[in-house]
């Protein structure tokens, strides 16, 4: 688009973005801002209370368990998934045929609405369930896998089970950029499969692996689903995630301390964003 | 050929961020009806400046008027051009004769008319099989057909072709050459066409501007482009094998005056004497063709050894070495019976010899 | 021999897709009391284990008909669902396409920055946004219509984003010649831009349906009337009593996503790759 060019025609790129811009700026960009204008102001009293709300939501002992567990579902998940997706991922990619039927074997999971799969979640991890039942056959003692901080370990393995696909595709295009030259070069010289994998694969793989652990990370505040739908609303203390805080911040009306909360939370993704972006933009320069 | 000015380019100036300086100061008139070629190599501003004519990059300074009007600000659609894209540029989902309809409709030409020109313009250009093929059904020929067709259905009164024939092979190259040409001369279109192929722009165009660097280097005539090259770029650029260009000066032996070449000498064109003072820097060229096998009883003749000899069947080209000289390329015919490493001798037609100042590259005028 | 071997593991990943696949639907024709008899363990707190048959020892149609013909609650509901998703992806492509072509064709100053605030805000959580969506759609009088779950949901800025990258892969030459030929920018956008970009419009649709057809945030805060309410709030409220109806409710609500997931998994791929590349 010509930069001299007359107003009619500079304005034409606006036109196009009004109603993205319309709806965006009003349902979210604006609304955000109240939220923010909130945040400092109680909900009862509307009167200007400072950093109070803040200072209520970072010592609510809820809100630390919330955010703990995030954390440490986080930081337990993700490199569980980034792994098994990328095995998954080069195993695939190392089949020639029938990798049709595999790849959407795979990605069904994603297809499965999480509140359609949940009942035979609930019954293969109860107390009394499926699991405990084959795992009696072998002697082992019956786990209260829902009811306990084993719970953790339900959602961990319901959340793979459900994104292990997607990642999987991220791969899976990630491998596919890496050109065929690199290899048959390094076969020439000499280099075994696994040589080929550590000198070759994994360096070039590194930029898909940021772009996914950023994906992956932002989709894991989801996983909320798999809880409320097998625990409900007042899980185990291992798996009560931040929206369960908010979902119960909401019933009791905490606007104020919800909007602390939320702006918080908008920070902490924000420079998460960022860091990453400079982490991502220097991958680039590998 | 009627000679109005049909598009005008004044002081056209192109910059890009990055102080490129793509388009530099150019002049020019389009001519109603001629083949206008732009060549020079990669870079020099040739596609750049018919964009700007089409009005796809804006104008940093200067203003291109079509008819007397000042088009700079004018969208491409209001300008009356057709364009063929390097890379044909076809509307992928849409069947050959939607492509070639698509001009149409978007000026709201009337069923009627629409149909009888596409169905003129198919039959042209043998499409009409083609009709309901998608592009990614054709050959790389036949969409540079459809291009074509796409172009010419609107009947526009520019048309502008970037590089058309570069995406395909040589031999289909050649036909669309002759094709485009005798489509141009039947429909007498003002056409620009842009190329770096300096052999498209010699057979192809009614008259070709070189351009380098952004900078227009001469505008001519085929013939007085090859004959008359204004500068050393010109020279070395059109014609191939190029033109041999050597360092040189002027010698005045025995009460004559000749031309250095490496230790021998050759005769000096009359015409240009005066305007030679002895000893400037000067570069002197001469054509391949203009180089002549000779008997070494001529005076003038220079002796050489045979490098190299390229016969194609209709000519031979001859390389040529000296000791302390420049190497010199001979275009002869086809009979030539030298053989690599023997010496031979040689004529230099003086007439031919071009002179430039080897500062400034400019050609040295003759009186 | 390692051909085998990784195609016997990976047939062993598949199992676990395939089983619970499988079990759901052949357990939805489990009798009311096979039903009650093999989960009574979980949902009644019986002694023993529940047990989950492969095949059901009496296979029966009768929990479809009690849930299609006796269950009026459960249409609401499906029908709940169809109106909170459909609108919403419709929106997301009305409102997002021509966003998209604009960010992905045009240059213009400030498009960096748009660009920038549109991947922060694909990229935020529910819970940043869930209050202030609520006080917005409160002071619209929209709590508790099928409103409040379609209006932010079409305002999401992911599909475009997906819309973008596809946009951006059209030639640049192929708008120019429409250009010249004159067109208008909105035709462009119309006859060249959207065919050509439809691969991303249908990418941006199948995982915008995965997705919401999901959704469990926004209605469990929005909505407050249960009768509002889509099917994935409906489904686990289980009980002994509708166990054997909650399963065919659930393949029920599984059989629209998984068609659109098999005719569009071409495109699901396509977006999920899309998704992944950086600027």
């Amino acid at each position: 688009m010509p930069e001299n060019s007359p107003l009619r025609e500079r304005i034409v790129p606006w036109l196009f973005l009004a109603p993205s811009l319309v709806f965006v700026t009003v349902m979210v960009l604006l609304p955000f801002l109240d939220a923010l204008r909130r945040s400092f102001f109680s909900a009862m009293s509307s009167k200007f209370v400072g950093l109070a709300n803040y200072k209520a939501v970072l010592s609510n002992e809820a809100f630390k368990l919330a955010a703990a567990n995030t954390a440490k579902f986080i930081a337990v998940c993700i490199p569980l998934l980034l792994l098994i997706s990328l095995l998954i991922a080069l195993m695939l990619n190392a089949l020639k045929e029938r990798r049709g039927i595999f790849k959407t074997s795979f990605l069904i999971p994603m297809a499965i609405p999480v509140a359609s799969i949940v009942l035979l979640w609930r019954v293969i991890f109860h107390e009394k369930g499926v699991l405990n039942s084959v795992l009696s056959l072998v002697g082992v003692e019956p786990v209260k896998w829902i009811g306990s901080s084993a719970a953790f370990g339900v959602l961990v393995f319901t959340y793979l089970w459900k994104n292990f696909g997607y990642d999987m595709v991220l791969w899976l295009s990630g491998i596919s950029g890496i050109s065929p030259a690199l290899y048959e070069s390094a076969q020439i010289d000499g280099a075994g499969s696994i040589r080929r994998f550590f000198k070759i694969t994994l360096p070039n793989l590194i930029p898909t692996m940021f772009t996914i652990t950023v994906l992956s990370l932002l989709n894991s505040f989801k996983v909320f689903r798999e809880a409320y739908l097998i625990a409900g609303s007042y899980p185990d203390d291992s798996i009560y995630m931040l929206q369960h805080l908010f979902n119960n911040w909401f019933v009791n009306l905490d606007v104020d301390k919800m909007c602390a909360g939320a702006v918080l939370m908008a920070l902490v993704v924000f420079l998460l964003i960022m860091a990453l972006q400079k982490v991502w933009s220097r991958g680039d320069k590998l | 050929m009627n000679e109005i000015a049909d598009v005008e380019i004044s002081g056209v100036n192109k910059w890009y961020p990055g102080d490129v300086h793509a388009v530099s100061d150019m002049y020019m008139e389009i001519h109603k009806g001629e083949f206008l070629v732009f060549v020079g190599p990669s870079g020099c501003g040739k596609t750049t400046l018919l964009r700007m004519i089409a009005g796809l990059e804006a104008i940093s300074s200067g203003t291109i008027s079509m008819g007397g009007r000042v088009i700079n600000k004018v969208a491409p659609k209001n300008r009356d051009i057709a364009m063929v894209f390097q890379n044909y540029a076809l509307y992928p989902t849409m069947k050959v004769k939607e492509n070639i309809a698509f001009p149409l409709k978007m000026h709201h030409t009337n069923k009627k008319e629409a149909a009888s020109r596409i169905a003129e313009v198919a039959e042209k250009l043998e499409l009409k099989a083609l009709m309901n093929r998608k592009p990614a059904a054709l050959s790389g020929g036949q969409r540079q057909r459809v291009a074509l067709a796409r172009a010419m259905v609107r009947k526009p009164r520019l048309f502008l072709m970037d590089e058309p024939l570069s995406n395909l092979d040589a031999k289909l190259r050649t036909e669309m050459r002759r094709e485009i040409v005798s489509l141009q001369r039947e429909l007498r279109v003002t056409t620009v066409y842009a190329t770096h192929d300096q052999t498209e722009a010699m057979t192809m165009g009614t008259r070709i501007a070189v351009m380098n660097e952004g900078v227009l280097q001469q505008i001519g005539t085929p013939k007085e482009i090859y004959r008359n090259p204004k500068n050393l770029f010109v020279a070395g650029f059109i014609g191939s094998p190029g033109m041999n260009v050597w360092d040189t000066e002027v010698v005045f032996m025995e009460g004559e005056y000749f031309l250095a070449l490496g230790g021998a000498l050759v005769p000096i064109p009359a015409k240009t004497l005066s305007a030679v003072r002895e000893g400037k820097k000067i570069k002197a060229a001469i054509r391949p063709e203009h180089i002549i096998p000779a008997s070494s009883i001529y005076e003038s003749a220079v002796t050489m050894k045979i490098d190299m000899v390229e016969n194609s069947g209709r000519e031979a080209a001859v390389f040529l070495s000296a000791p302390g000289s420049p190497s010199l390329a001979m275009v002869t015919n086809a009979d030539f019976e030298g053989f690599s490493g023997e010496m031979i001798s040689v004529c230099l037609r003086a007439e031919r010899i071009h002179l430039f100042d080897a500062e400034t590259g400019a050609a040295i005028e003759s009186d | 021999m390692r051909r085998w071997l990784l195609a016997a593991f990976l047939t062993f990943v598949a199992f676990f897709v395939w089983i619970p696949l499988w079990l759901l639907i052949s357990g939805s024709f489990m009798g009311a009391k096979e039903m009650t008899q093999n989960l009574a363990p979980v949902l009644e707190n019986a002694s023993g284990y529940a047990s989950w048959p492969i095949i059901a020892k009496y296979p029966t149609l009768q929990p479809y008909v009690e849930l299609l013909l006796d269950t009026p609650q459960f249409f609401v509901m499906f029908w709940n669902s169809c109106i909170q998703v459909f609108p919403i992806i419709l929106g997301q492509v009305l409102i997002g396409a021509p966003a998209a072509w604009a960010l992905a064709r045009f240059r213009f100053r400030g498009k960096k920055l748009l660009y920038f605030i549109y991947i922060v805000l694909m990229l935020m959580p529910f819970q940043v946004t869930m209050v202030s969506s609520y006080l917005v759609l409160n002071n619209m009088g929209l709590i508790n219509t099928a409103w409040a779950i379609i209006l932010p949901g079409a305002a999401s800025t992911f599909p475009v984003f997906i819309m973008i990258r596809f946009f951006t892969a059209i030639p640049d030459a192929v708008t120019e010649a429409g250009e010249m030929d004159g067109a208008s920018h909105f035709q462009i956008f119309l006859r060249i831009g959207l065919p050509l970009g439809a691969p991303g419009i249908l990418s941006a649709v199948v995982l915008g349906f995965l997705e919401y057809w999901n959704a469990l945030e926004a209605p469990l805060a929005f909505l407050n009337d249960q009768s509002f309410w889509p099917l994935s709030l409906y489904l686990p409220n289980i009980t002994a009593d509708n166990a054997g109806i909650s399963l065919v409710a659930s393949v029920i609500m599984l059989v629209p996503a998984l068609l659109i997931f098999l005719f569009g998994q071409k495109y699901l791929e396509q977006g999920i790759t899309a998704s992944g590349m950086k600027d």
